[in-house]
């Protein structure tokens, strides 16, 4: 047999199932005539089709079935009846056990499906979900496994009808419909913030309840129960054609865009009665035909309507997401002008198209010609001022740089810069750091060399890195992480720069990412690099001297002199003292500028307290004392403008702790004992308040560290050990953290070696043998750890200050605390 | 880099979806490959009595290789299209060692493989049921591929026609003929 007659034998088959059976055979003759060998091929065929029965029909590899839980209890929930099914998972109405009046809706994952990976995502998801509280989004309650393990989420159960069927069955008016859809945009936009895009919005999955108010459902489940909508699904989730954007036909990124769109097809749904595309066919190529190339009817063709609505929802449903709505927020703020009788920013975008149009048809406009096409659009009704805004809207339309500028403003600034300073935030904002870098390295890889987006990345990596640990602010002690996107930052900026169309704010902004990523490589041990960085970064801001607002310059140029003087404290202390004046006074002069700004202040505060200390170590304590004194002075201005303020309270603590220092070294180890306890308490209470704050917490143990040595110096040992012990715990913790930190390494080194020489000197005061050898060996294991760190920071190459001084004691110490245990114990007696 | 090769499988899939049938000669080893040794991973750390299930496992590699942010449904159906053929010749390899142990062999099988063999299904089956397939291919190289989407690949119907780029009626109606032809040829092999 040849493919040719199988095709004839293919269709004569198919012309006869197509008939009822008692006719096939009829209709075989007709169709056969004297083609014998088709007859009797096709009858063969047909006889083994009637004897089919389930012939194949289970998949080869076919999950089993799953039962249904229904009548059975999952955690404290009673399951009642399965309301939907998915290709991984099923959905459930429950009542609670305790309380059966109250009803909820649990989605558990189907067996088969629960493979680590699965359930790594269904956490993430519903970690995401928890975030997400919003009134209009149905909420998430409670989570769990079941009796075999299969994860569930147990969401508020909605008892509602989908928003379109509630509008028409309960004859809306076109107002109530638009303020209905105006919550549905706020519940997306809020949404939106927390990085979460729906990406299956549609009329079944937004419910209108009893009260007339809408709820959204499946919010992230539609990725998660079901990643890309498995093709055997029902309801769960499934990509619905009629509400599928061109970009996700096309197999493009999917982000907030898609959501405006999905938006803008149920604002055409609700205004028109019905969708803007149906479909005859179920062919993919031939609906991303029709949504990619084809223009809906105007919904005022469908229902009469006013063209602003035209307007607005074609905007929504613009094929070319960069023309859309840049957020819900600005289509639901469009609506709200519509209703308030407002001209709706979608119909100035036409007349700026006009305008543009009109623009390029004539090549030769002159001055005339322009101002001509503002008298039109004036008459046209639109004022220039309107113009103006449409323009600097389309500006900003490019919808990638929204999305961008939406992450590095509205999470981090928002998010970060409000709870940075209200305590105990710390790991709400891993969650968003998280998600925000996912989002980024995506947006990075389609940015090209487009140079409006790599500035908007380049922000973005730089908020974020701050957000992951820039040291110095509350941060998460991540400053491996923090330097990977500050890297990012430098890399865009570099190629924005050396690009021609580099301006001076790109190099201010690269200088300012020299910075940044600096101050990262310092936390991980990378000076070097950082050294260079910085000395590039004072270049730049040298040379942009003359083409900078003095404030701004003062600002810039304040904080490289700044950063110098940090580099030169190790090498050459008049140079650090040098930079750290040039620093101060950039920021007097800043400050006297712009008095009363917090950052100012803070800026000054620090650069006098690094002055001290520069001075300290020259040894010049009385100018180093007006210096930390003036330091206190700011930070208490700040504390009495803001209590709140966790940043102004671990900053005079800075200032405290170097006066006890100064105090000490002049011989008022009872002034300085004073100084370090006011620090003690400071730090605890922010530690109390933040149990995360690792700043905070190492902060503390140096300030136990400090009681410790000031206690040693006034011969009360035993309390001494007590401090010690504090910070070593804090210092092992903080280490277990971060492990690859060298910083913590150093520290818990010299916390351990302090601490065992407080042991070592409590053995040698005691006479009596047994309790001596108990604090001996009381004494061994912390000079152990300390040689262990030591051991480890000797692999990143020859140890310098405190790791030095520290190693030259436990090489000088654990030998004698070795020999002493070895001379008290009593095998070494027998 | 893990994250190096799911681009690069990405990009494969959207170049086979635009044509490039070349694409899918060099995906399935990335496909067949990921399979394997995620199956073996899952095995070693198996619970007793969980049987691991092929069309989970697709679906995971398929989230693991694959860009979501760049594919979209039709690529879905597509990388389980490429995936039906993976997994039609791991279940066919299968049958065939095993056979060939019955017959004398003694080392141990493969453990991924023995755990997606479907329960209750004789070996020659799935031999049986290849073998027809190729000769079915030679004739109606659609009603074949319909075929192993179903079968091996467990799509739907409607899967099916959107992997395939066809209506829904015409998938039925290659799918009860494709039965037909099979269920004879293999009736007729048995006798």
């Amino acid at each position: 047999m040849n493919p040719e007659r199988w095709l004839q034998i293919k269709q004569v088959a198919n012309a006869c199932l197509d008939v009822e059976p008692n006719q096939r055979e009829a209709r075989l003759g007709e169709l056969c005539g004297s083609d014998v060998s088709l007859l009797d091929e096709v009858k063969s065929l047909l006889a083994s089709h009637a004897d089919l029965g389930d012939f194949l029909e289970t998949a080869a590899a076919d999950p089993e079935p799953d039962e249904l839980l229904t009548g059975q209890q999952i955690g404290s929930y009673q399951i009642r009846e399965a309301v939907a099914e998915g290709g991984m998972g099923t959905v459930y109405r429950a009542v609670r056990a305790s309380d059966f009046q109250k009803q909820v809706a649990i989605k558990v994952i189907k067996r088969g499906m629960d493979t680590n990976f699965m359930l790594r995502r269904f956490r993430q998801e519903r970690q995401i979900l928890a975030g997400l509280d919003h009134p209009h989004v149905a909420r998430l309650l409670d989570g769990g496994a079941t009796a075999d393990g299969r994860p569930y989420l147990v969401m508020e159960y909605i008892e509602g009808r989908a928003i379109t069927d509630y509008c028409e069955e309960e004859g809306l008016t076109i107002p109530e419909r638009l303020r209905l859809f105006r919550i549905v945009c706020a519940a997306v936009q809020s949404a939106h913030q927390n990085l979460v895009v729906h990406r299956d919005l549609k009329p079944s999955n937004i419910l209108v309840t009893a009260d007339g108010l809408p709820k959204l459902l499946d919010f992230g489940i539609a990725k998660m129960l079901d990643p890309d909508s498995g093709p055997t699904v029902t309801s769960l989730g499934l990509m619905t054609p009629e509400c599928a954007s061109p970009e996700q036909l096309r197999g493009e990124p999917i982000n907030t865009g898609t959501d405006i769109y999905a938006l803008g097809v149920l604002l055409y749904y609700l205004l028109a009665g019905e969708p803007p595309y149906r479909f005859t066919t179920r062919s993919v190529e031939e609906i991303r035909r029709l949504v990619c190339e084809i223009e809906p009817r105007k919904p005022s063709e469908v229902r009469a309507l006013p063209e602003d609505l035209d307007k607005i929802v074609l905007k929504a449903m613009h094929k070319d997401a960069s023309h859309r709505y840049a957020s819900a927020e600005q289509l639901s703020e469009d609506i709200g002008r519509y209703l308030a009788g407002q001209p709706v920013t979608a119909r100035i975008d036409t007349f700026q198209y006009r305008a543009l149009k009109f623009l390029a048809r004539h090549k030769t406009a002159s001055a005339a010609s322009a101002m001509a096409v503002c008298a039109l659009l004036a008459g046209m009704g639109a004022t220039l001022a309107e113009v103006r805004v449409a323009r600097m809207e389309r500006a900003r339309a490019e919808r990638r740089s929204n999305d961008v500028r939406r992450l590095a403003e509205s999470l981090m600034s928002e998010l970060h810069d409000g709870v940075q300073k209200l305590p105990g935030s710390t790991g709400m904002r891993k969650l968003i750091v998280d998600r925000a870098v996912t989002s980024l390295d995506a947006l990075t890889q389609d940015a090209g060399s487009d140079d409006g987006l790599r500035r908007e990345l380049g922000k973005a990596y730089l908020r974020l890195g701050e957000v992951q640990g820039e040291p110095g602010k509350a941060n998460l002690g991540s400053a491996q992480a923090a330097g990977v996107s500050f890297r990012k930052a430098v890399k865009l900026y570099e190629e924005i720069v050396n690009a021609a169309s580099g301006t001076v704010q790109d190099r201010r902004e690269l200088a300012n990412a020299y910075g940044k990523l600096s101050t990262a490589l310092w936390d991980t041990g990378g000076e070097t690099e950082a050294r260079s960085l910085d000395v590039k970064a004072l270049r730049i801001r040298q040379a942009l001297a003359s083409r900078l607002a003095p404030v701004e310059l003062g600002k810039e140029l304040g904080s490289s002199y700044f950063i110098i003087g940090v580099h030169h404290l190790r090498s050459d202390l008049p140079a650090a003292v040098e930079n750290y004046r040039k620093s101060v006074e950039a920021y007097e002069r800043v400050l006297r500028a712009e008095p009363n700004s917090p950052v100012n202040m803070r800026n000054l505060s620090m650069a006098q307290k690094y002055l001290g200390g520069s001075l300290i170590t020259q040894h010049h304590y009385a100018e180093a004392l007006r210096s930390y004194e003036a330091a206190q002075a700011i930070d208490e201005m700040r504390i009495a403008a803001d209590p709140q303020d966790t940043e102004a309270r671990m900053d005079i603590t800075l200032a405290y702790s170097d006066i006890g220092y100064i105090l000490r070294e002049q011989g008022d180890v009872r002034g300085a004992l004073g100084y370090y306890e006011k620090v003690e308490r400071l730090r605890s209470a922010i530690v109390a308040a933040d149990p995360k704050d690792e700043r905070a917490q190492s902060g503390l143990a140096s300030a136990y560290f400090n009681i410790g040595r000031t206690l040693r110096l006034l011969h009360q040992t035993q309390e001494a050990t007590a401090a010690f012990e504090k910070a070593r715990q804090i210092r092992e913790s903080l280490l277990a953290l971060d492990s690859a930190s060298s910083r913590a390494k150093v520290f818990l080194a010299s916390t351990c070696a302090y601490l065992a020489a407080a042991y070592a000197e409590l053995a040698r005061g005691t006479k009596q043998p047994e309790a001596r050898l108990a604090l001996w060996r009381q004494a061994l294991p912390h000079y152990r750890r300390a040689a262990e760190m030591i051991a480890a920071l000797k692999g990143n190459g020859p140890l310098t200050g405190e790791a030095a001084e520290t190693g030259a004691q436990v090489d000088r110490e654990l030998p004698q605390c070795l020999a002493a245990i070895a001379e008290l114990s009593p095998s070494a007696a027998q | 880099m893990p994250l190096a090769r799911s681009k690069d499988v990405t990009t494969l899939l959207l170049e086979w979806r635009n044509g490039n049938r070349k694409a899918l000669d060099e995906l399935t080893p990335l496909v067949y490959g990921e399979l394997r040794q995620l199956a073996a991973r899952y095995l070693r750390r198996e619970r007793p009595g969980h049987t691991l299930q092929s069309t989970a496992l697709v679906h995971e590699v398929y989230l693991k290789l694959i860009d979501q942010r760049r594919a979209d449904l039709q690529d879905r159906n597509q990388f389980f299209a490429a995936a039906a053929h993976t997994v039609r010749r791991i279940l066919v390899s299968h049958a065939r060692k095993r056979q060939s142990l019955k017959r004398g062999g003694g080392a141990t099988l493969l453990a991924f493989e023995e755990s997606i063999t479907p329960i209750g299904r004789k070996d020659w089956d799935i031999i049986a049921i290849d073998t027809a397939l190729q000769s079915l291919a030679q004739l109606d190289p659609q009603q074949a591929r319909v075929v192993e989407l179903r079968f091996f690949a467990g799509l739907s119907i409607k899967g099916t026609a959107e992997a395939l780029g066809i209506s829904t009626a015409t998938v039925s109606r290659e799918w009860d003929l494709a039965r037909a032809w099979l269920h004879r040829e293999l009736s007729r092999s048995a006798l």
